[in-house]
């Protein structure tokens, strides 16, 4: 896993926390900014060019797999 | 007396030299001794069991038995509704939900005659755990109660290892069914996408989850999958395809068997323990004596499909979830809190993108598949982490074994391949093309019928 590319630092991250309208008062916020820092690294694996050919694998229809 | 496994119970119970009844009272008085330490249960069915333990009694007396598993234990993860018996997804959320139907999963194997005992210990969800928050405690390890299952099939693991039950259901979104099974010390296999229906089983991430079975052995997996696969037209992603005779391979010759090995899985991008590589190797070693081809293969990294399958799995539950979250936020778990606000920073692009890297990678691995019959990898790292030891973010840290078969929809099963330096189970995985499940069970136990592990049961 690439390192973690901090996109926004933890006082920004608290406020999109405090955005996102959820309950806040039992929420570690730097717990969960470490875990937003992992999760923004793999986000980050897939950002490049992508083939416009290459479709969806939204649902899979099983029977193609054969 | 001593655990069967469910083709020695299944030939007993046709030969009449064990009763149903007996079957389920040996186990229920496992449940009884060891559940308060290990934690399997969420629910035990006891009397209901003993009805269809003598229900089963009667009709394998009067007609011998309706199928190979008429009249043998089982239970279920308790993701899977069962008509009248709570199904609590091991959540506070749920945990007054009495369902009205059976997953159809469920309905099949009853049709076939099982015994079931109850419901199992999952992770919140079959997301986030091990949690001690919750109304339930998170299940133990059947080898040594300080350590972890695994998740999220974690009580289908520890009861089956512990003798609790012969097999029973799990399900598998990133690794759930093959994380628990390796860890436990069991076998489990995911299927292939499509091949077990859905429905009736509350979802983790709906593109990505598969329901399969766990048991002692992969004869006893293969016996159970028998019973829960065909199609089924309430789950629009149910496969209409035959369903073959899962066991006919096992025993049967591996001459000429293409087995890939997907090396820099476990040696570059998530490197195994020492012993868990010499688990790899034994395994090879096994199925070279026996006459197959083994080669090295090359994937993308198991970081790519990690990455894809995390943000998919994330979205997909956070999709099921928001409703909930918005009403009912501090009735979770911490870890499963914690787990939805971190999916609310993922954005429509971020899935999307997901999933188009999944369709690259879906393709990538059906070209290597054409040249393989299967591919062995670990199943996970090493032995099980103690389980008050679990990083907090487990899922996101070290890329996982068990996501590329997610992925791809392609069958994988976990198999037991010896023990570690702290006496807990080492696994490998056995992956294979889409819809051969005959040809994983026919590796599993080449390897099975090979090695003295199965011998080895917990001391408990």
């Amino acid at each position: 896993m690439p390192a973690p590319t901090p996109e926004i630092n933890l006082a920004d991250f608290e406020v999109l926390l405090k955005q996102n309208g959820l309950p806040q008062d039992r929420i570690r916020v730097e717990q969960l900014y470490e875990g937003y820092l992992k999760l923004r690294a793999m986000v980050c694996t897939l950002r490049r060019p992508t083939d416009l050919k290459t479709g969806l694998a939204v649902d899979f229809k099983p029977t193609l797999l054969t | 007396m001593t655990l069967p496994t469910i083709a020695e119970a299944s030939r007993r119970l046709a030969d009449k030299t064990i009763s149903p009844v007996e079957l389920t009272r040996g186990c229920l008085e496992k449940i009884e001794t060891l559940n308060p330490e290990f934690g399997a249960f969420i629910t035990v069915t006891a009397e209901r069991a003993l009805a269809e333990a003598r229900a089963a009694e009667t009709r394998i007396l009067r007609e011998g038995p309706r199928t190979p598993l008429d009249g043998i234990p089982i239970a279920h993860k308790d993701l899977l509704e069962t008509a009248g018996i709570a199904t609590t997804a091991h959540s506070r959320i749920l945990k007054d939900n009495i369902p009205s139907r059976d997953a159809t999963v469920v309905k099949r194997l009853a049709d076939a005659g099982t015994v079931m005992l109850g419901k199992l210990a999952t992770l919140e969800f079959a997301l986030a755990g091990p949690s001690f928050d919750l109304p339930w405690p998170p299940a133990r390890n059947p080898w040594n109660s300080a350590y972890f299952t695994g998740g999220s099939s974690s009580g289908t693991g520890a009861a089956v290892a512990l003798g609790m039950i012969l097999g029973g259901t799990g399900t598998d979104t990133g690794g759930s069914i093959r994380g628990p099974s390796a860890l436990c010390g069991i076998s489990g296999i995911k299927p292939t996408f499509g091949r077990c229906s859905r429905t009736g089983v509350i979802p983790l991430a709906h593109s990505l989850d598969h329901i399969g079975p766990m048991a002692w052995t992969a004869e006893d997996c293969a016996m159970l999958l028998q019973e829960m696969a065909g199609f089924d037209p309430s789950d629009r992603l149910s496969a209409i395809v035959a369903v073959p005779n899962f066991s006919e391979g096992i025993g049967k010759s591996l001459r000429g068997l293409r087995v890939g090995v997907v090396s820099h899985f476990h040696e570059r991008d998530n490197p195994v323990s020492q012993e868990t590589a010499a688990a790899i190797s034994d395994s090879l070693r096994i199925l070279r004596s026996g006459g197959a081809v083994i080669e090295d293969v090359s994937l993308s990294s198991l970081s790519d499909y990690s990455a894809a399958n995390r943000i998919i799995m994330n979205a997909e539950a956070l999709a099921y979830h928001e409703q909930t979250i918005k009403t009912s936020f501090l009735e979770y778990g911490e870890r499963m809190r914690n787990r939805m606000v971190l999916a609310s920073f993922l954005s429509s692009s971020d899935y999307i993108q997901a999933q188009r890297r999944r369709e690259e990678l879906r393709a990538e691995f059906a070209a290597v598949m054409e040249n393989f019959d299967v591919l062995v990898t670990a199943a996970v790292a090493d032995e099980a982490p103690l389980i008050d030891q679990v990083p907090f973010w487990d899922g996101l840290e070290k890329p996982s074994f068990a996501l590329p078969w997610n992925l791809t929809g392609y069958p994988a099963m976990a198999v037991c391949m010896g023990f570690g330096p702290k006496g807990l189970p080492l696994s490998v995985q056995i992956g294979g093309r889409p819809f051969d499940e005959v040809t994983v069970f026919k590796v599993a136990a080449a390897l099975e019928a090979s090695t003295n592990w199965r011998q080895m049961r917990p001391n408990v």
